[in-house]
């Protein structure tokens, strides 16, 4: 995504031209439904809340610091749009800044021995699938870093921007994300 | 020989090695089968979860989404065009009594028996004013176009409350400097 071009959409939004924020709607609509069918699971759902995202950036654009990617600045209110849906519908939304047990469980262990090839059990399509019904046993904080990093080819340094967090906070959740997703396809 | 750790194996799949660390860890590789299937298992599973489908986003979604957002503000709000139609009825009477140099007061206590002389007034009052109107039209004019176009933009950058601070303090500042005129010049004779 152009930044540059994006802070001119904003500013021209800013100055009354709706058809500006229309192209920033169809230039982010796909990234960001992309990340949001991920994260609820009912398409009619994503669609909506995807929906809203906008709206709500739309209302809040004059509050827009062009210091910072727009694109960024509209996964975070993406993302706290999502973490309140998750809080009204009681899903635990453990923060990612806060220790999951042993900080080092999973990261630094050994590989297991027997380990089962997972690339001869699946073949690729099936694998996808795999994975898009693995993501839904994840633990929401964890699968959101993991489709940020995977689907939506987000940097670390967006990522931590994000949600506010230390770079190192957010490798080790990667981390934690991907060997999670192993061990729960190694299940199925 | 000591085989590789998890988190090493995802950091060198994500590319964070220096390249001393990177010629190690490949040169450990090399050697030991367990660790080689370890790394092609995750890089396997990395590539194709960077390659998941994307969700199809319905043709009129940007449409949808435009339709929700209210129509461009054309003009002022509602409240602020009340609020200056009220504000020029009491600057033109003001400017009457100010120009023809009669007390406010006292013209009220006269109304009662004072209708000619009222009309006479506002001849008197007409008749100078036209040609000090004349050239503060095309001043007012331009300065009230600015002004719409800014206020337009104010209203949409600057939180309602803060709109009626500004206006009250601009009103405070006209009316100090609307005194202090009158003051200095006599126009009634």
């Amino acid at each position: 995504m152009n930044e540059e071009q994006d802070k001119d959409l904003v500013k021209r939004t800013l100055g009354g031209e709706r058809k500006a924020f229309e192209m920033l709607v169809r230039r982010y609509q796909q990234p960001l439904l992309n990340y949001v069918g991920r994260m609820v699971a009912e398409r009619e759902l994503a669609l909506d809340f995807t929906q809203d995202v906008f709206i709500k950036t739309y209302a809040s654009l004059h509050t827009y610091e062009p210091q910072f990617k727009f694109g960024t600045w509209l996964f975070k209110i993406a993302s706290n749009l999502i973490i309140d849906h998750w809080r009204k519908k009681k899903i635990p939304t453990f923060s990612l800044s806060a220790p999951l047990g042993d900080e080092d469980d999973g990261l630094t262990l050994d590989i297991p021995d027997n380990e089962p090839p997972l690339a001869r059990k699946f073949e690729l399509a099936e694998l996808r699938q795999k994975i898009e019904a693995a993501l839904e046993k994840m633990p929401t904080a964890l699968r959101e870093i993991f489709v940020w990093r995977h689907v939506n080819g987000l940097s670390y340094e967006e990522m931590a921007e994000i949600k506010s967090l230390p770079l190192g906070t957010i490798k080790n959740r990667i981390f934690q994300a991907k060997e999670m997703l192993h061990r729960l396809l190694e299940e199925t | 020989m000591t085989c590789l750790k998890l988190r090493d194996i995802h950091e060198y799949l994500e590319g964070d090695f220096p390249p001393e660390k990177r010629k190690d860890f490949e040169g450990h590789l090399r050697l030991c089968a367990k660790c080689r299937q370890a790394v092609e298992e995750r890089r396997i599973l990395t590539e194709a979860a960077s390659s998941l489908p994307p969700l199809e986003v319905p043709a009129d979604f940007a449409k949808r989404v435009m339709s929700r957002i209210p129509a461009a503000k054309s003009g002022l709000p509602a409240w602020l065009v009340g609020l200056a139609g009220g504000l020029a009825s009491l600057a033109g009477i003001l400017t009457f009594f100010f120009l023809s140099g009669r007390n406010l007061a006292a013209s009220l206590s006269d109304l009662d028996n004072s209708l000619w002389q009222l009309a006479k007034n506002a001849t008197v009052f007409v008749g100078k004013s036209a040609a000090l109107l004349s050239q503060a039209g095309k001043i007012i004019s331009s300065f009230l176009q600015v002004s719409a176009k800014g206020l337009s933009i104010l209203t949409t950058l600057v939180s309602p409350g803060t709109q009626a601070a500004l206006i009250a303090l601009t009103l405070a500042l006209g009316l100090t400097l609307f005194v202090a005129l009158k003051k200095k010049i006599r126009w009634g004779e």
